[in-house]
């Protein structure tokens, strides 16, 4: 069930899922991409590992036998285990990625995925949870610098004392953005992720949330504070965030 | 004159009566058949829309079950393909490395070919006749149980049939031989699927006498981890988790869905799955292979007499 963790400074993950296709394709693949790993052929088994192994990322299918993804992650966050967790979600379902995301997922990725978005991820979710403090994914406020601050429990966000009126859809992508602080999100993932559309059916209504907040925000194009602009790509939210439990 | 005036306009005002009681009669009997007629029309149609509303959910429902059912094999796939796009490039690499993602690639396409399979048969079943003849159930568990020990994931396993010889044999089922073999083999896939290596998975097929009628009861059983109660009211569907297409489609159309299927419900979980056959007997039985549409035969086997001979 685990390949030889010992002294070793690569990444240990742990991948969770029922399907023994899938931990016979995925775990190999990850070894080779330079992570240790744990497999888990079910819930419970997954927060006994955890436990035992304190992995650095969980990735975690979302329908499993004895506890699915979801209560994993929901007893790991009960349990104040910080620990990253990329939730594997169906195809189509928008409510379960929301859910997801709302429970303190990290990332989620949908199956069929390719096995190097997959690594890319897991790589970015360790590089975010290399802060000190509250992880951004499960942080109640995000506060980044130049004075932009976001609850995302009351759904409100802030420019110093100015508080902003934000559209929901502009605010999601807006914590998103924050939450994956200097990673390029392309336009089809925020297109995904925003509104739940697998193939990039036209970007342009990314680009008007973006727009949104720009013009919210009263930032310049050209010379970004928060959100830049990666050409033919996507976005990356370059400001330096900081996630806080919110209780002063 | 007098009197003949007054009798001719009673006769007169009597036959008005008359002939106004008979229009007013048929006015109201046009509009009660009219008021019938719509009702009846306007239950039809409801009747109608209710099916047509209950057909969509259940497409809906397995589309998004041949989603779940196609995304692992497909994740399994696309991370062998990936893996062995790496795996050339290595000259290091053992062939044994190479065999092993070309194997997990193999397994996954066979999955989807079945899964194709069943979608195949799922529609053939939908629109086909069933063969019905006399099936001997005890050689068919026997059958199922042999082929799941030997089935991929069931090593380990305990699978026991126990097919009731006494105080007689189980008499035959009538019903299509591959379809109810493919039936109970998917239960017993499915029990294979929740349990572990250590597990015990046991078959058993007596006679029993439930209601007014006298069903052959083949019940599958685990010691496993049972299906969580969440599932358990799409255990039946088309290409629900585990239990797959096949299943369903021997239940739709093999036997009638009232008198053919029930589960034993266990607190949370659900362990045991048990399917009820008609026996062979009365209309159905034969001494040669009949052929009728399953509907009709779901008739006479819900109206079947308890005065079967023991």
């Amino acid at each position: 069930m685990q390949s030889p963790v010992g002294k070793d400074d690569r990444p240990l993950v742990l991948v969770a899922d029922d399907e023994p296709s899938v931990l016979a394709t995925v775990v190999p693949f990850l070894r080779r991409s330079g992570f240790r790993t744990i497999a888990a052929s079910d819930g419970l088994v997954a927060l006994a590992e955890i436990a035992r192994h304190q992995p650095a990322v969980c990735v975690l299918d979302v329908l499993m036998p004895g506890a699915d993804g979801r209560e994993v992650l929901r007893r790991l966050r009960h349990e104040q285990n910080w620990v990253p967790v990329l939730l594997l979600t169906q195809v189509g379902e928008s409510v379960e990625r929301a859910m997801a995301l709302e429970e303190g997922a990290d990332d989620y990725l949908n199956k069929p995925f390719d096995p190097h978005e997959l690594v890319a991820r897991i790589r970015a979710v360790l590089r975010r949870s290399g802060r000190d403090g509250v992880p951004l994914a499960n942080a109640a406020v995000l506060e980044a610098a130049h004075g932009l601050k976001v609850d995302r429990v009351g759904r409100r966000a802030w420019l110093g004392e100015h508080e902003l009126i934000i559209t929901p859809k502009g605010f999601t992508l807006l914590e998103y953005l924050m939450v994956h602080q200097d990673e390029l999100i392309e336009r089809s993932r925020l297109l995904e992720v925003l509104w739940g559309f697998e193939d990039a059916v036209g970007t342009r209504a990314v680009d008007s949330r973006v727009a949104e907040l720009r013009r919210v925000l009263g930032e310049d194009p050209t010379a970004p504070l928060w959100i830049e602009t990666v050409q033919g790509k996507g976005y990356r939210f370059i400001a330096e965030v900081r996630g806080t439990s919110g209780q002063t | 004159m007098a009197d003949y005036l007054v009798i001719e306009i009673q006769i007169w005002l009597f036959l008005l009566i008359i002939l106004g009681l008979v229009s007013g009669g048929a006015v109201g009997a046009y509009y009660l058949w009219r008021h019938l007629r719509d009702r009846e029309r306007r239950i039809a149609g409801e009747a109608a829309e209710e099916a047509a509303a209950e057909h969509m959910v259940r497409r809906n429902r397995m589309l998004i079950r041949l989603d779940h059912e196609l995304k692992n094999p497909l994740t399994a796939v696309r991370t062998s393909g990936a893996t062995l796009r790496e795996l050339v490039r290595d000259p290091t690499v053992s062939p044994q490395e190479i065999a092993a993602s070309l194997d997990a690639m193999d397994a996954a396409s066979r999955r989807v070919a079945r899964l194709l399979a069943d979608l195949r048969r799922l529609a053939d079943v939908e629109t086909r006749s069933i063969d019905f003849a006399p099936v001997d159930m005890e050689t068919l568990v026997n059958q199922a149980v042999e082929d799941a020990r030997t089935a991929p994931g069931a090593e380990g396993r305990t699978i026991v049939a126990t097919v009731a010889r006494a105080p007689w044999r189980l008499p035959p089922v009538a019903g299509e031989e591959d379809l109810l073999l493919s039936a109970v083999l998917n239960l017993l896939s499915n029990a294979v699927k929740y349990s572990g290596p250590e597990d015990v998975v046991e078959v058993r097929a007596n006679e029993q006498v439930l209601g007014d009628h006298r069903w052959v009861v083949v019940e599958v059983a685990d010691t496993g981890a049972g299906i969580p109660q969440s599932e358990q009211r799409a255990v039946f569907d088309e290409l629900s988790r585990g239990t797959g297409g096949r299943w369903n489609c021997t239940r739709r159309r093999t036997w009638a869905p009232p008198c053919g299927s029930s589960s034993r419900r266990l607190p949370g979980l659900q362990r045991d799955i048990r399917d009820l056959l008609p026996q062979d007997r009365g209309r159905c039985r034969g001494p040669g292979r009949r052929r009728q549409p399953a509907c009709s035969w779901a008739r006479p086997c819900r109206r079947r007499p308890s005065s079967v001979p023991q």
